[in-house]
């Protein structure tokens, strides 16, 4: 190491330069040495359960998981630093992945967990095209070497036992043919719980997304794990 | 009583001068009385039809069913006599059950709004079917015999299935017993994606849609008994609200039903409550008048039993007595004819102006026009009573009216004997109007309109006096700057007079201006949405080729506002301790918006502050907010908004506030940019459509459902139509009730310039007697009203405009709109009333006899 006291014609900026560069040649040694902790960004492509309707932005599952993502980099770097994006609109469907998605290419994600369709249900939209706008969704990803994680959906039963079963049955079938990493049920533990949901019924409130950040963290956890090995 | 027998003995002596001051007091009470009767008939007309939209006088809903506690204390709340009815509203798919039907279609099943309804439903409004005609509350409902629905018919297109057919609905088939033609309710707080299908209770349980994990609407809807005025429902919404403290909870009454007819109901509250004002105050002026005119004669028979050793107080007492016996006299058959004759224009004003009121006198007004004569004869015999206390005899034997008395200087009427007439006003004034607000500011604006007028005739007079005139003109004004203080009343009266009647009108044009449909907008009919930024062209093309033209095509762009000026906007959400207010509002804080941009603004929109935008490929970020929303946060020109669009922070100026008028029905954003900063960004596509046939719109709905599935389709003609025919019953009611103002304001006037007339027809004598030429006499006195009535006329006018500017300010949202044909017929029609009032009352006197001149002399 130079002392700085000996070179005065070294002037501050270079200085910094240099600083920079060592502790970018320390850092590329710490990763070949694990082999893991490569900076990962997540894309949230969602709706309004994702966006976090009637709460903060950060106190909504995507940036939760991302905080609870970040601890445990902290405390192992084997685990990534991972970046989560919040790619939520209240009230979108299916139909506008594929365009939303092409809008988040330029952050380079290295995956989408693709939680959307509620709102093409609650609309009784057509469920084949539904299912067919997720899959061209899915398909764009791959092209981009994106890897794909599906959040599940569920209809309340007020829209008849046919319905609810062709719509859920859209996430089983999209999960299984393109071989994708599936969470079943995104409001799994709070969809039926007063006290987790706003007094519309629908959208977690803060307790609720907290509970939804728990299952994704863990399901995420899962999948980076796969990644890592 | 021997008070009550002089007063008695005396009225019937003088029978023709009683009988005279019954019928013009009965007259002036008559326009109060059918002013304030009008006023309760709108009011309950359109009470009747928003309540009509939410079915009952208050629901109490929620996303979930109440509880049995809740629904206890509800029932203790309720005032005893309300009935109930549950009303569980919720989304499902309904399916042809030929799969012939259904392939045939396009579609197997379609997504509806389910309305689940008790056998009592509705209270209020009525629907209209096709087959059973119209069913209210007391209507038996073929639903409840067998599983039977009702639907709309574009159900039946799209489903393609018709009336005797069956549908499934959950775990059941039902028979479609009827369609439905028109619905007064539901179409309020929510325009639903889905047509609403009815069905009863009993068959909807077997349905087994209701099950846990179920989202639906739950209200409880309530009829309280009698006819529940608007304010006693508010405060027992109030109640509710605070007792049941869940967010969850909705209380909902009729004005929170709709957010326009909220809007119209409150203007329509204000503007007739102010009506209300206008008519009470033109009726006390047109009785102060009558009361001075009545003294100013009995002067002599009160100096008659003064000089007779009679005590004051006794004087009172008679006087006091023959007030309340002459107003009993005038109030009881205004009261009885009002309420005969109203009525009778209810089919009259339907035929003609096709308003549907049900015209009648409420007992309300009964107690208020009988309050109003008794109370203010009253308070205003007080000053003459006292003015006769401590006048010498000797004085009252000269005096020829007491203002006149007063303007001489030997005595006059004290101002503190006023101050009960005034408390008296000032009571009925609040009582009257309702509201505590509106009456504050009328008051004060009429206050203050009377000081000015006060003024304006005092500094005139002063000048007018310092010119040199003709000998006739010195003739008129000689006598208007002689008994100042009766020509600045008669100028008042005739000036508040003026500014009452033009008041109203001028009121009413803000409101009907604001209220009516912008020229050059059509009513649109349906709003497609979610339209996908590549399926736009497509879309439009589709509708080409079923010769339909979008009317607006808007792009929307979801985002979060982040900072306001650099500070942060949202907050987080906290559990506990939050009111229901504070918890809506920091939901709503967290809520995203809906921006959209264009860079010209549409037909229905006007900037109120702030400048265009700057239209150029280097323009900086401009926003455009629309002025509630801009309240509601506190922003203003110049301020800089961040908002967070899809991970991406984009800050702009706000350069313009933005009015809208939402009488166009058209989709209108909070938020608008111009076009350039949000043209990347994610966003789907609203397209409106005008108005057209059923089956015209079944086509383009099969259509983009076949072709572009993702797309959303909501009919809002109904809702348009309900609103409309309420917004145009309203525009109407408004009208009817201004030109009634002006007309009550009219016979007022005469009343006060043929008084003030009167009151000079000796003076007319004694010119005859002296040797004047009639056409001397005539114009001499035509001269002065013409001053009289000129001055009071544009005086009056003048602060018709500032007044009606104010109120508009303080209760109608600024919603002035400067009306200038009503005050010019109203000015012709004073102008011309007062010259001939005048040419026929001096005819009558120049034409008698020298004798009896003289005699009166």
């Amino acid at each position: 190491m130079m002392n700085p006291c000996t070179t005065p014609k070294v002037s501050t900026p270079r200085r910094l330069t240099f600083a920079l560069l060592l502790v970018q040649f320390f850092a590329i040694l710490a990763t070949a040495a694990t082999g893991t902790n490569t900076a990962i960004t997540i894309v949230c492509l969602g709706d309004s359960l994702t966006e976090g309707y009637g709460v903060a932005k950060e106190k909504a599952y995507p940036a939760l998981v991302e905080t609870k993502l970040q601890a445990l980099h902290l405390k192992d770097s084997k685990w990534p630093e991972v970046r989560v994006i919040n790619a939520g609109i209240s009230g979108s469907t299916t139909a506008s992945a594929l365009g939303r998605l092409k809008w988040y290419l330029k952050q380079k994600p290295n995956v989408v967990f693709l939680a959307l369709g509620a709102n093409d249900g609650l609309r009784g939209q057509d469920i084949d095209s539904a299912k067919a706008n997720l899959r061209a969704t899915i398909l764009l990803a791959k092209q981009n070497q994106i890897e794909v994680w599906l959040g599940g959906m569920y209809m309340p039963p007020n829209y008849g036992a046919a319905y609810t079963k062709k719509f859920h049955k859209i996430f089983v079938d999209l999960a299984k043919e393109e071989h994708l990493a599936f969470l079943p049920f995104l409001l799994e533990g709070v969809a039926l719980h007063p006290d987790l949901v706003q007094p519309d019924g629908i959208h977690p409130n803060e307790k609720g997304h907290q509970e939804v950040a728990t299952r994704v963290f863990d399901f995420f956890k899962a999948h980076l794990k796969e990644r890592r090995q | 009583m021997t008070s009550l027998r002089l007063a008695f003995k005396e009225l019937i002596h003088n029978y023709s001068f009683s009988a005279l001051f019954v019928l013009s007091l009965g007259i002036g009470l008559i326009g109060l009385t059918s002013l304030d009767s009008l006023r309760s008939s709108i009011r309950e007309s359109l009470n009747r039809k928003s309540k009509g939209f939410l079915a009952a006088d208050l629901g109490v809903g929620a996303r979930r069913r109440l509880k049995p506690e809740e629904l206890k204390l509800i029932s203790n709340i309720m005032p005893v006599g309300t009935e109930t009815s549950q009303l569980h509203e919720s989304l499902t798919m309904v399916a042809g059950v030929s799969p012939a039907q259904a392939h045939s279609s396009g579609q197997a099943s379609r997504l509806t709004e389910l309305r689940v309804v008790e056998s009592n439903y509705p209270f209020f409004g009525e629907i209209e079917l096709e087959r059973q005609g119209l069913i209210t509350s007391n209507s038996k409902k073929d639903l409840f015999v067998g599983p039977k629905v009702w639907v709309y018919p574009e159900l039946l297109l799209q489903l393609g299935v018709k009336v005797g057919d069956q549908v499934k609905i959950g775990d059941r088939e039902f028979e479609v017993s009827d369609t439905i033609l028109r619905d007064s309710a539901g179409a309020g707080s929510d325009v639903s994606f889905a047509p609403p299908v009815y069905i009863s209770r009993q068959s909807f349980e077997a349905t087994r849609l209701d099950a846990q994990g179920s989202l639906g609407y739950y209200t409880l809807l309530a009829r309280l008994p009698g006819d529940a005025e608007d304010e006693k429902v508010e405060l027992l919404a109030k109640r509710l609200n605070k007792e049941l403290n869940d967010p969850g909870i909705q209380i909902t009454t009729p004005k929170d039903s709709s957010e326009q007819i909220g809007r119209v109901l409150n203007y329509l509250g204000d503007y007739l409550n102010l009506a209300g004002l206008v008519a009470l105050l033109l009726s006390s002026i047109g009785q102060f008048y009558l009361l001075r005119n009545y003294f100013s004669r009995r002067l002599t028979d009160m100096a008659i039993y003064k000089s007779l050793g009679l005590a004051a107080e006794r004087i009172f007492a008679i006087y006091a007595w023959q007030m309340v016996l002459l107003t009993i006299v005038a109030v009881v058959p205004t009261i009885a004819i009002t309420a005969w004759t109203l009525p009778r224009f209810t089919e009259p004003l339907h035929r003609l102006l096709n308003i549907d009121l049900a015209l009648k006198m409420p007992l309300s007004t009964a107690l208020i026009v009988a309050t109003v004569g008794v109370l203010q004869s009253l308070t205003l015999t007080l000053p003459y009573l006292n003015l006769v206390r401590k006048t010498k005899v000797r004085d009252l034997l000269q005096a020829t009216s007491p203002s006149n008395m007063g303007a001489e200087g030997s005595t006059g009427l004290s101002w503190p004997w006023f101050i009960p007439a005034a408390v008296a006003f000032v009571a009925l004034a609040f009582i009257l109007s309702h509201s505590f607000y509106v009456g504050s500011i009328f008051i004060a604006a009429l206050t203050g309109g009377a000081l000015i007028l006060t003024f304006i005739a005092t500094l005139t007079l002063r000048i007018l006096n310092r010119f040199r005139w003709s000998p006739m003109g010195q003739l008129s004004l000689k006598h208007m700057v002689r008994s100042r203080a009766a020509t600045i009343s008669a100028f008042l009266a005739l000036a508040l007079g003026i500014l009452l009647s033009n008041l109203i009108p001028q009121v009413e044009a803000g409101i009907r201006e604001e209220i009516s449909t912008p020229p050059g907008v059509e009513q649109p009919s349906l709003f497609l949405f979610d339209i996908q930024d590549e399926q736009v062209a497509a879309i439009k093309q589709t509708l080409a080729d079923l010769k339909v033209q979008p009317m607006q095509s808007a792009p929307m762009v979801r985002a979060r506002l982040t900072q306001i000026n650099g500070a942060p906007f949202s907050k987080p959400e906290r559990e506990t301790n939050w009111s229901r207010e504070k918890e809506n509002e920091n939901r709503s804080r967290n809520r995203g918006y809906n921006l959209s941009y264009r860079d010209e603004l549409s037909k229905s929109e006007s900037i109120v502050e702030g400048a265009p935008f700057q239209v150029s490929p280097t323009a900086p970020t401009q926003i455009s907010i629309e002025t509630r929303f801009a309240a509601r946060l506190g922003l203003k020109p110049g301020d800089h908004l961040t908002f967070d669009v899809q991970g991406v922070d984009i800050t702009g100026t706000i350069v313009n506030l933005r009015k809208v008028r939402w009488t166009s029905f058209q989709p209108n954003f909070f938020i608008q940019f111009n076009s350039g900063p949000l043209d990347l960004a994610p966003k789907t596509h609203l397209i409106t459509l005008q108005q057209m046939s059923l089956e015209k719109k079944a086509e383009i709905q099969r259509q983009i459902v076949k072709d572009y599935p993702n797309v959303a389709i909501l009919d809002v003609t109904r809702i348009v139509e309900r609103l409309l025919s309420i917004i145009n019953q309203l525009g109407l009611a408004l009208k009817v009730m201004a030109t009634f103002t002006m007309l009550v304001g009219l016979s007022i006037l005469f009343f006060v310039t043929y008084n003030q007339l009167s009151e000079r027809k000796k003076e007319a004598n004694l010119f005859k007697v002296l040797g004047a030429s009639e056409g001397f006499i005539q114009r001499v006195f035509l001269t002065e009203v013409l001053l009289l009535v000129g001055l009071a006329i544009i005086a009056g006018t003048l602060l018709s405009y500032l007044i009606g500017f104010l109120l508009s300010y303080f209760l109608f949202e600024n919603l002035y709109q400067p009306d200038f044909i009503s005050p010019i017929y109203l000015a012709l029609t004073v102008v011309i009333v007062s010259l001939a009032t005048t040419y026929f009352l001096l005819r009558s006197v120049l034409s008698d006899r020298p004798r009896n001149i003289l005699q009166s002399v």
